[in-house]
């Protein structure tokens, strides 16, 4: 009793002077504030979960993640699956009272493909050819090929044609600070300490439910959870694996599955020695205890190849390696190196080589440093670099600079890895080039039978992890986390945000 | 005289603009030397990536887009961020966050001098655990003692909270939201830690212990005089060096204490723009940054030589 | 200081009084903690019988004729039932989506499975449409067997006549009434025919075998009486006539027992809200009332948890009874010990993964069902087929859509 007495005295200076804070809206945490509010320079998930705040897209996913109308009262297909009308709602208004409009809709497109827009999204719209307004409310697209359901790509979000001078946007218009959407909510204000509050859109389709949404930079992951616990925070979008178990316990907080199919792997850059060298990609496979490494960061699966367990493309006839000592011994020393002083050497040069990692990767610095260790107990000298953003896209997504990474892959529901792995794709970064492989992609892109492809992405995975042009290491558990004063919460498993409206606060 | 004045004012400017654009240089190569790009940031799509380049002149030399920089600068243009708040005005971005840095800053001075006078006055001449302990509590790196006391006031107050002890703090919790507790708690840190306090202590103790020994304190303690005032006034002089070298070590520390307890101040605003490669901002701050340094040192000289004129014609 | 003041002991905020959770005190949790001894009894005929139990170990309870046996019987035949569900659930999905997409590929035995599928569930109306469908296929017994079945009630089995696929029919029906299941059960593991079409291979599995299996396992469960029949079970207590009396336990709680009209997961959300704030005040008084060897019995055993778990279980598999797929989707995510979200334990028992995989199918959440369905592969052979087709079903859902990846 005496404690309390002393320990609430001790405080009471700061709680009289202080008064209680008053009952807030929606707070949530991201790890980085939105560079720009303009859905067409969206680089970042914050700034998509953002967009998904402040604007609609002609479709989008309904509960059932079936694609179904947003800003569309009904639409017509032709026969010709060449274009199709769509009518918009009537009534919708944008965040600032004027009616949106069939001109939106074209003038959005028109501003996609807008050379000088220098647009992040052009590639949403290469399928479709033109764009009219056949009234205020009707538009009309054509394609550039047969397109069986074009409403499955109409997600991206529609812009305000009154709003803008042209159709070359710049990215610093003022449109960045003072955005107008027809989504469920608008951006109220820019606070002083990195912050964004949102408030409802008064006329949106359906309404909105809860009366002020801000959004909060904490950089730190660590702190996310605190503040959480703490009630300073009502959402977490995904919760550190280490995490769980405190806020599973902690009944004001309920967790909500959030999986993106993400899984880490460390890439070699295969056009450089000796990781040209398929049987020193897999000796190092083999040097590297993956459970040990996993243990300290979180729950998940060990993998063999490029899809988490659960995919329908997982090849379960492929097993994980294991840590094999002896055999990684033995394929070194095919590949001409040899053990006798400690470390691996070949003509009188070490097998070192440095491992990049991203900062912003959770856990990534206890994952490098374990595996550094677990590696230099086997005589591979590896050195460690952990690059910030832009070092990241600097040198190993531009230039292709690096010996090793340590990084993660995050997929939608569709789990298309064309881009890493294909001869052509944007993010093979280490060079690796199967023609089988890029044979199996396109099989799987061009299949209109699920058994094809499904058959088409398991030998993939066969190939690939024989290959070995990445150790694959592991899937996370991934959770999201909100205070149970959050009620009706559905969440989007890629875009979070996309049902928000339906949400309230008690 | 009056033409040594200005020729001496008209130096004392030039100094300080060359150091200013020496500040803006310096940076300039520094950040042309970290890897990566604000381009890079932008997008991965080759095409797009020159546009931006060229757009923004990544690709010139750094001396050409220095002496762009600094041309524009002159004219009171510090350019738009890039990629931090692409569009918006540097001088927008930067003098609201110099305000919040200049209450951290000046608080810090005054904190750690009175501070720093009060424990020299009771220490100074005697065998004390207080000294001891104050060189222990300041050599306690800032991040780390900013987040023991983030951490402990939080801790603190949740469980008094869980208890039903009391309502929860407007300030609560730390840092989320802007309080003058979080204000008082970053002024603290930057006066008390990475040995700030203990070194002004110890400056502060030998000077009153030098001072004490002076024939004219001698002269004052024979005649009966209260000794206080004059050791005060003595105490000035040393007190505005100390404070225009405290300046540059305080506004060194922003980037930690702001960055920590998340103030919107220079500090936490330069470590952004550096990791977002905003090149405009990061040199707009480094300038204002570089400013203010010099300028406390100017206010540290003239002070001093407003109290001890002397100190003027010293070699 | 600032430690010491946060190390402050907080006192809890008003709490239920003892009268108010006395209904708790009937359960089985409170029995065998209050009273050791009763539960040292009820498990001493095959203690390692009943660890197994405990642990949902189900693969190894198999063939078991003790009451542990028994008990791990009756779990087997629920879970096959929910697998069972969820087969019949994804071949409806599948057939529909596909036929909707591209049409149904020629000649291809799809639709004879997807009727099958039906008329095993009991749908003898949507079975006719899709066996119809299924006279275009290339196979022989395939058409005579549509043909056949599309004229059959559901449940009787037409004459065989050397047609492969009437002659497994006809043996299910038989195993069902046998309570034996034979080698039936591998046609929910293997695929029981293998398709051939340009290039690749269509597997398809046999859409009655959990059914069957269901029965079989439900047939050597019998009945259990006593403490042994609720022990580890979502059933909080027996009435005096031994049967289940959920209603004397929760209704006084204020816990309601129906599933409700709306499919909405706040009201599930908000019933467990409700069971937590008597079950956390409760557990903890029993923690500190009990005597050493009770405590022990709570904390190895993870009791609450345990209890708690099957208990939202039961919720979610009567939610999903009812058509609330989202309510039930809502009780298993609440029902899972993250601390091993994978694996099967005393607190994630089988049956969860199956609530979690069936009601994500039923809210369109295929590749989701897929999560929960990998953890029952690793546990039971049988539960491979159910998860090919799952899969099938949301591979195709992905066929027309644009893939997106991320960096972390």
């Amino acid at each position: 009793m005496a404690r309390k007495t002393f320990a609430a005295a001790a405080l009471v200076g700061v709680a009289l002077v202080a008064l209680p804070a008053a009952g807030q809206g929606l707070r949530y945490a991201e790890d980085l504030a939105p560079a720009i509010v303009n859905p067409l320079f969206t680089t970042t998930m914050s700034e998509a979960r953002v967009n998904e705040l402040l604007f609609s897209g002609l479709y989008t996913d309904d509960q059932d993640l079936a694609t179904s109308p947003a800003l569309v009262a009904y639409a017509s297909l032709a026969d010709d699956q060449l274009s199709m009308e769509l009518s918009l709602k009537p009534d919708l208004r944008w965040h600032d009272g004027q009616p949106v409009t069939a001109d939106d809709v074209v003038f959005t497109i028109e501003a996609m493909r807008d050379d000088d827009t220098l647009s992040t999204e052009a590639g949403r719209v290469s399928w479709i050819d033109e764009a009219t307004a056949v009234d205020s409310g009707t538009v009309r697209l054509t394609f550039t090929t047969p397109q069986a359901t074009p409403e499955d790509k109409l997600y991206f979000k529609i812009l305000p044609r009154h709003a803008f001078d042209s159709t070359t946007v710049s990215r610093s218009d003022a449109f960045r600070t003072n955005p107008v959407g027809s989504g469920p909510y608008r951006l109220a204000r820019f606070n002083d300490d990195n912050s964004i509050s949102f408030t409802p859109h008064s006329t949106f389709d359906g309404g909105v439910g809860i009366s002020e949404l801000v959004m909060r930079e904490v950089s730190d992951k660590n702190y996310q959870a605190k503040l959480l616990l703490y009630e300073s925070l009502e959402a977490l979008v995904r919760v550190l694996p280490r995490d769980l178990a405190v806020l599973q316990n902690n009944r004001k907080v309920e967790l909500y599955p959030y999986q993106t199919n993400s899984w880490w792997y460390v890439g070699f850059n295969l056009e450089r020695a000796p990781f040209d060298d398929v049987r020193v990609r897999s000796a190092l496979s083999m040097l590297i205890d993956v459970d040990a490494l996993l243990a300290p960061v979180g729950t998940g699966e060990v993998l063999s190849g490029p899809f988490v367990k659960s995919s329908p493309f997982y090849n379960h006839d492929v097993p994980y390696d294991g840590y094999d000592p002896g055999e990684a011994s033995r394929l070194l020393q095919e590949a001409g190196f040899d053990n006798s002083s400690g470390a691996w050497m070949r003509d009188g040069e070490a097998l070192t080589f440095t491992l990049n990692a991203h900062q912003t990767l959770e856990s990534s610095q206890e994952v490098v440093i374990n595996l550094q260790s677990q590696l230099q107990n086997h005589g591979v000298e590896v050195s460690v670099d952990f690059l910030d953003e832009a070092a990241w896209k600097s040198r190993v997504w531009r230039e292709r600079d690096f010996d090793a990474i340590l990084s993660q892959w995050s997929f939608d529901r569709n789990e298309d890895v064309r881009e890493q792995l294909h001869s052509d794709g944007l993010r093979n970064f280490g060079g690796y080039e199967s023609e089988r492989v890029d044979e199996l992609l396109d099989t799987a892109r061009d299949a209109s039978d699920p058994f094809a492809k499904k058959a088409a992405l398991r030998e993939l995975h066969a190939v690939v992890a024989q290959d070995q042009p990445m150790i694959f290491l592991w899937t996370l558990d991934s959770y999201a986390a909100l205070s149970t004063r959050v009620s009706d919460v559905v969440i989007h498993p890629f875009y979070f945000f996309t049902f928000v409206n339906q949400w309230r606060m008690n | 005289m009056r033409r040594e004045l200005v020729l001496a004012v008209l130096a004392a400017l030039g100094a300080f603009v060359a150091a200013l654009a020496g500040v803006a240089l310096l940076l300039q190569i520094l950040l042309a030397s970290a890897p990566g790009d604000a381009a890079d940031l932008i997008s991965d799509d080759p095409v797009l990536r020159a546009a931006l380049v060229e757009a923004w002149r990544l690709d010139e030399p750094v001396l050409s887009r220095w002496l762009a920089w600094t041309v524009d600068a002159m004219g009171g243009d510090l350019g738009e961020s890039l990629t931090y708040r692409p569009g918006q005005a540097v001088t927008e971005l930067v003098l609201p966050a110099l305000a919040r840095s200049l209450v951290l800053v000046g608080g810090a001075l005054v904190l750690s001098l009175t501070g720093g006078l009060g424990l020299a006055w009771w220490t100074a001449g005697r065998r004390s655990a207080t000294r001891r302990l104050v060189q222990a509590l300041s050599v306690t790196p800032v991040f780390l003692l900013a987040w023991l006391l983030m951490a402990g006031l939080n801790e603190a107050a949740f469980g008094l909270m869980e208890g039903g002890q009391i309502a929860r703090p407007a300030w609560f919790a730390l840092p989320d939201e802007d309080s003058w507790l979080k204000t008082l708690l970053a002024i603290s840190v930057l006066a008390v830690g990475s040995s700030a306090l203990g070194e002004i202590h110890a400056a502060l103790e030998d000077e009153l212990l030098r001072i004490q020994r002076a024939s004219f304190v001698e002269a004052l303690r024979v005649r009966g005089v209260a000794l206080g005032p004059h050791l005060l006034r003595a105490l000035l002089a040393p007190l505005a060096t100390i404070a225009g070298g405290r300046a540059s070590f305080f506004v060194g520390g922003l980037v930690v204490v702001e960055t920590v307890l998340h103030v919107g101040g220079l500090g936490s605003l330069l470590w952004q723009a550096c990791r977002l490669r905003d090149y405009p901002l990061a040199l707009g701050i480094g300038v204002v940054a570089g400013a203010l340094v010099c300028g406390a040192r100017l206010a540290s000289d003239v002070a001093r030589i407003t109290v001890d004129p002397r100190l003027s014609r010293a070699p | 200081m600032v430690f010491a003041l946060a190390l402050v002991a907080c006192e809890n905020a008003a709490e239920d009084t003892v009268e108010e959770l006395g209904p708790l005190d009937r359960t089985w949790v409170a029995t065998i903690a209050r009273s050791p001894a009763r539960f040292t009894d009820a498990i001493a005929d095959d203690r390692a019988g009943w660890v197994m139990v405990h642990n949902h170990d189900l693969v190894r309870l198999e063939g078991n004729g003790s009451t542990a046996g028994r008990r791990g019987a009756a779990a087997r035949a629920a879970l096959h039932d929910d697998l069972a569900r969820i087969e019949a659930e994804a071949w409806q999905r599948l057939g529909k989506r596909w036929e909707a997409r591209s049409g149904l590929p020629e000649g291809s035995a799809l639709p004879f499975f997807v009727g099958l599928a039906a008329w095993d569930a009991g749908d003898q109306e949507t079975a006719r449409g899709w066996l119809h469908r299924a006279s275009g296929a290339d196979d022989d017994d395939i058409r005579g067997a549509a043909l056949a079945l599309a004229g059959t009630p559901p449940g009787n089995a037409p004459s065989p006549d050397g047609n492969f696929w009437l002659q497994r029919v006809q043996a299910h029906i038989d195993g069902r009434g046998n309570g034996d299941a034979g080698d039936l059960g591998d046609g929910a593991s293997s695929p029981v025919l293998r398709e051939h079409a340009d290039g690749h291979e269509r597997l398809f599995h046999d859409p009655m075998a959990h059914r069957t299996l269901a029965t079989a396992h439900r047939a050597a469960a019998g009945t259990v009486e006593g403490l042994a029949a609720v022990l580890f079970s979502p059933c909080p207590a027996l009435d005096d006539q031994g049967a289940c009396d959920a209603a004397s336990v929760w209704q006084p709680l204020g816990l309601s027992l129906e599933a409700g009209d709306a499919d909405e997961a706040e009201a599930a959300r908000s019933w467990v809200r409700a069971l937590d704030a008597k079950l956390d005040p409760w557990a903890k008084r029993l923690h500190d009332e009990v005597s050493d060897e009770g405590r022990e019995l709570l904390l190895q055993l993870r009791l609450v948890p345990g209890f708690r778990a099957q208990v939202l279980l039961d919720r979610a598999r009567q939610a999903l009874r009812a058509g609330h797929p989202r309510q039930a989707q809502a009780y298993a995510q609440l029902a899972l010990d993250l601390e091993h979200p994978r694996e099967v334990s005393p607190v994630n028992a089988p049956g969860l993964y199956a609530a979690l995989a069936e009601a994500n199918l039923r809210t369109g959440h295929t590749r989701e069902a897929l999560d929960a369905l990998q953890v029952l592969t690793d546990l039971l052979p049988t539960v491979a087929g159910v998860d090919e087709l799952v899969g099938d079903l949301a591979v195709l859902e992905g066929l027309d859509r644009q893939g997106d990846s991320k960096e972390n």
